[in-house]
């Protein structure tokens, strides 16, 4: 296991560094000069000149690429442009609000997909599994911000249960992450409900009906942590997904968080912060995904990690 | 007063007592499409304590169903089961499922063909083994696990303390089917069906298998109906054979009986069809063409169509079960050697 983990540990290495070329080039290769949008327009040659050899700009990219790997090896990922604030600092004021949205929001969705899609199967073709499988497809095709702004209007306007935007602790996240939990529901329960229906037709549900087990310790006891095995990678993803930063939610429900911390940064050519968010959400991505192997290898005793 | 009033009218209809299983008139429909398919026909025989019967049959004959019949484990929304089937007197069909699920894994266990996808991947083989023990008797986990490794004891399983910890993915096929009877035969069980027990697994395991199956028999005394398309295996293990073609039963006979004089046309083409070292011949004598799909014939015996000596009336009326000397049979050719 410590071998493995070690392999894994730089192969996230090198996935990185790639990521981090890619976010570079990327960056400085798209139109527009971020010298000119903090100075304006009718700024003076001179003046765009030492802002430039300031930022590090008038040097060749390699040479940028290398003091900004350099630097974000040892944990700084530069200053803000705008704010003039450490980007890992911003990240970090930013980050915990998202994680625990990211949380909740994948709470809900895979204790209501699972639920969902196990009677879904375990019902097949009655209205049960009907009635699941329609609010699913609610919850993936209904956009984002028209269930915020559904949510808002019932249980922030109508009914005044709940803040209508901003962030004021545990509260204010509830309908936020009703929303990304909704979204989320309908794929964990769509996915549930296809390997459960393969599941209870296997040999060893019906040794486990011979044995007299009853119906619900035969879906829930024998039949889920088999039918979750393929479920666990989707909640990985839709995890990784969540904790990069819900941008549209975060925004209509004016949260600082990672997504909107994004929207701003691009919106004003916020270039370190932009590569440092990219950064950032590519590290997760690549640790929540060795959280998934990890955990398969606990739900199924034939993975073994050497 | 009640209860004992209960327990009469629970057990009317009872056959002799000796009977441990007794099923009258078992019929069994599946729906297909808009139709009714009947899997099985009219089926009845009794297993007497102590017994093992063969049940046998070419795929499709309707046995694997019968079983799972006496399992009640035919889902209600697939399939019909309509009949009697009474153990020990009391009537199992109908019975109201939590009580059917006291009967299961305790009065009546099965073990299936496919011992590689039979047990749970992701238990392990002592939690699975337990699980039994736990459902049908209110005992301490200590004491669960030393039953549990006595039963495995029992089937042969060489280090069993360290096998309970292990997964079904870690053993092989034949130490597979042995923790399936070691499961099965948990809770001490008064009838075992084993459904082509050995039929998935190599020569060698097999015989290890059946000798084993023969060993629990003589120890518990248990009835065994087992299933199987091998007359290598019912030579082996079986008392009584019961042969079945089509859904119904076409043939019952002690196995000694049946060897040596086969009746039905059927059951003498399945005995022709073995190969024999003795009388060297260059080819075997296969029954012709298939079993007729479920729903194809409707009139007439079923076998006729692939039947040597079938006569005109093989193919107007399908015949009952004539009762010969030491065996019944159900074809036309001894309609007139029926005694009593």
């Amino acid at each position: 296991m410590t071998r493995y983990l070690l392999k894994r540990f730089f192969t996230m290495l090198i996935t990185l560094l790639g990521v981090s070329i890619l976010v570079f080039l990327m960056i400085h290769l798209i139109p527009g000069d971020p010298v000119l949008n903090i100075l304006g327009e009718f700024a003076t040659e001179e003046a765009i000149n030492n802002l430039k050899a300031e930022l590090g700009l008038n040097q060749p990219l390699y040479m940028q690429y290398f003091s900004f790997i350099g630097n974000a090896l040892q944990g700084d990922l530069g200053q803000s442009y705008i704010t003039n604030l450490y980007v890992v600092d911003e990240i970090m004021n930013r980050f915990p609000i998202t994680f625990q949205l990211a949380v909740y929001s994948l709470i809900i969705g895979a204790v209501v997909g699972i639920i969902m899609g196990t009677i879904a199967a375990v019902k097949q073709n009655t209205i049960f599994d009907q009635l699941a499988m329609m609010v699913s497809l609610i919850g993936i095709s209904a956009p984002g911000f028209w269930i915020a702004l559904f949510l808002i209007f019932v249980f922030a306007y109508q009914l005044p249960i709940f803040p209508i935007s901003g962030y004021d602790g545990f509260y204010s996240l509830i309908l936020p992450s009703i929303t990304l939990g909704l979204a989320t529901s309908g794929n964990i329960a769509r996915m549930t409900r296809s390997s459960m229906l393969e599941v209870i037709k296997q040999d060893y549900m019906r040794t486990a009906e011979a044995k007299g087990v009853n119906v619900f310790r035969l879906i829930f006891g024998h039949g889920l942590q088999n039918a979750l095995i393929p479920v666990i990678t989707l909640i990985g993803l839709q995890f990784g997904h969540l904790l990069a930063g819900a941008v549209v939610t975060e925004t209509v429900f004016a949260l600082p968080g990672i997504g909107s911390l994004a929207i701003e940064a691009i919106a004003t050519r916020d270039m370190p912060t932009i590569q440092g968010l990219v950064m950032f959400m590519a590290f997760i991505f690549i640790v929540v995904n060795l959280l998934v192997d990890i955990i398969y290898s606990a739900v199924d005793p034939r993975i073994k990690y050497e | 007063m009640a209860s004992l009033q209960e327990k009469t009218i629970g057990k009317q209809d009872s056959d002799v007592s000796e009977n441990l299983l007794s099923v009258k008139g078992l019929n069994v429909k599946f729906k297909s499409d808009n139709t009714k398919v009947t899997a099985v026909n009219n089926v009845s025989f009794q297993l007497k304590e102590g017994e093992t019967v063969a049940l046998v049959g070419e795929s499709g004959s309707g046995k694997s169903v019968t079983s799972l019949s006496i399992m009640g484990l035919i889902p209600k929304h697939a399939g019909f089961v309509d009949g009697s089937i009474q153990l020990l007197g009391q009537q199992l069909n109908g019975l109201p499922a939590k009580q059917m699920r006291t009967i299961r894994g305790r009065e009546i266990s099965m073990i299936f063909q496919e011992p590689m996808t039979s047990l749970n991947p992701v238990h392990k083989i002592g939690d699975q083994i337990g699980k039994v023990i736990r459902l049908h008797e209110n005992i301490k986990k200590e004491e669960i696990t030393k039953r549990t490794i006595e039963m495995l004891v029992k089937v042969g399983i060489p280090r069993p303390d360290k096998i309970i910890k292990e997964y079904p993915h870690q053993l092989s096929g034949g130490m597979r089917q042995r923790v399936m009877i070691a499961m099965a035969m948990a809770c001490n069980p008064k009838l075992l069906i084993a459904d082509e027990p050995t039929t998935a697994l190599d020569v060698t395991i097999q015989a290890q298998i059946l000798d084993l199956m023969n060993d629990l028999k003589k120890q518990y005394s248990t009835t065994i109906l087992l299933i199987t398309h091998d007359l290598g295996v019912v030579a082996e293990i079986a008392d009584r054979v019961m042969v079945m073609y089509y859904g119904q039963i076409v043939e019952e006979a002690d196995v000694y009986t049946l060897f040596k004089s086969p009746k039905h046309p059927y059951t003498a083409g399945l005995i022709n069809s073995i190969p024999n070292l003795e009388e060297m011949k260059s080819r075997l004598d296969p029954i012709t063409g298939n079993v007729p799909n479920m729903g194809e014939i409707t009139v007439g015996c079923p076998f006729r169509t692939r039947c040597n000596h079938a006569k005109d009336i093989c193919s107007v009326k399908n015949p009952p079960l004539f009762k010969l000397e030491n065996q019944t049979v159900r074809c036309w050719l001894h309609e007139n050697k029926e005694v009593g």
